[in-house]
């Protein structure tokens, strides 16, 4: 399941040696046969910005690897502890503050945090998690130390009843930092986990899209009660397909991908059966439209009027109103 | 005085300020001169949780309202 196998030698860490070293899942290999790492930059004696062979930029973290060395410098990849790469907010300055500072136990911990849940939700848990997460987490480990208080989290509420995966896997990591660090987090922890986890679809590192689009779904699911006088089962199946839609949707949206076109009839034909869902369909595209500037498209209504006469019939069913 | 003028205040105030953002639990500043904070005062209102420089910012963990300080704070730096 990981992404590339360790060949790198844990020698001269001083922190984490009490992890199983086969279970370290450090990313990325030390580089095929030949493959070199140039300087771009030194942040300090520790960590160095690099460029390999194919012109990818990668910080890089060794004892001593950016002592005298000067941009443009071959790195001695034998030094090599720790490589990430940068993506998106994931600047290479952000990675470097990070991981001078950062103990390497709470990253090794957050990398094995990442590597449950991709077993447990799928592969689009990539590597981008593991900064922005590590940063968290570690945080949360030095509030448990300082005996600070609990935080309450915004859309507490809302992570927990439109993410119930996120959140069981959040919470088997919060049992994973107990087994390993002897510190058992506030279950309230497990709220911006899951946000992280949610965040990973979009493969960025910052949770704006994620918070956005959760009090998106919210506002969704208040319009369809006020319109039809129901209330919503947040734990129903139906719930959770419509929810599993409205990420999709985000998803093709920001990646400017659209459904394929489904036939005039099926419009027709939803549009006469279900004139008032069609219409609350188009609706929440328009509110979609004018949040977030996107052209919604009428295949994408289709697809929301038949979610919405899904929960506005379960609502009905289970006797909500 | 309320939290986001005290928390101003307390980081120097917004001459001091070169950015803020914020992540899900903390307020992140990041300032001009991380020698102005008065850490003290900080620490004394009972609505921060822990206020620590972390990764070349100074980081501000709320209780709760983080949304609405962030608000507000955006609001007087602007």
């Amino acid at each position: 399941m990981t992404t590339a196998t360790v060949e790198v030698p844990l020698r001269g860490l001083d922190r984490g040696q009490a992890l199983g070293q086969d279970r370290l899942g450090c990313r990325g290999s030390r580089g095929r046969e030949g493959m070199g790492v140039k300087v771009l930059k030194v942040f300090n004696n520790n960590v160095v910005l690099g460029v390999d062979d194919h012109g990818a930029e990668l910080v890089l973290l060794g004892r001593g690897l950016g002592f005298q060395m000067a941009p443009g410098a071959e790195i001695d990849l034998e030094r090599v502890e720790r490589r990430f790469v940068p993506s998106g907010a994931t600047t290479p300055e952000r990675i470097a503050a990070f991981v001078d500072e950062i103990p390497l136990a709470d990253i090794e911990l957050t990398e094995r945090v990442v590597d449950l849940a991709r077993q447990r939700l799928g592969g689009h848990v990539t590597e981008n998690v593991l900064i922005p997460m590590a940063d968290h987490l570690s945080f949360a480990l030095r509030r448990a130390a300082e005996g600070a208080g609990e935080i309450e989290y915004p859309l507490q509420w809302e992570v927990h009843s439109l993410y119930p995966a996120e959140v069981a896997v959040a919470r088997e990591a919060l049992d994973l930092v107990a087994a390993e660090r002897g510190v058992r987090l506030p279950d309230v922890e497990a709220v911006p986990l899951a946000l992280h986890l949610v965040n990973a679809q979009f493969g960025a590192a910052d949770l704006s899209t994620t918070v956005q689009m959760t009090e998106l779904l919210r506002e969704v699911i208040d319009i369809i009660e006020s319109e039809y006088q129901v209330e919503i089962d947040e734990g129903s199946v139906d719930v959770a397909r419509f929810v599993t839609h409205l990420r999709y949707l985000f998803v093709r949206q920001r990646a400017g991908k659209k459904l394929r076109e489904t036939p005039e009839e099926l419009h027709a034909a939803l549009r006469s059966a279900r004139p008032n869902e069609y219409t609350s369909a188009g609706r929440i595209g328009t509110l979609l439209a004018d949040r977030f500037g996107w052209a919604v498209t009428t295949d994408e209504i289709l697809y929301l009027a038949l979610h919405v006469s899904r929960l506005v019939d379960a609502a009905v069913a289970g006797g909500g109103s | 005085m309320t939290l986001v003028e005290a928390l101003l205040e307390a980081v120097g105030g917004r001459a001091n300020v070169a950015s803020l953002t914020r992540c899900w639990a903390r307020l992140r500043f990041e300032l001009h001169d991380p020698e102005l904070v008065d850490q003290a005062a900080i620490d004394a209102r009972p609505e921060v949780v822990i206020a620590v420089h972390q990764h070349g910012q100074f980081q501000v963990a709320l209780r709760s309202g983080l949304l609405e300080t962030f608000d507000g704070l955006t609001d007087l730096l602007r």
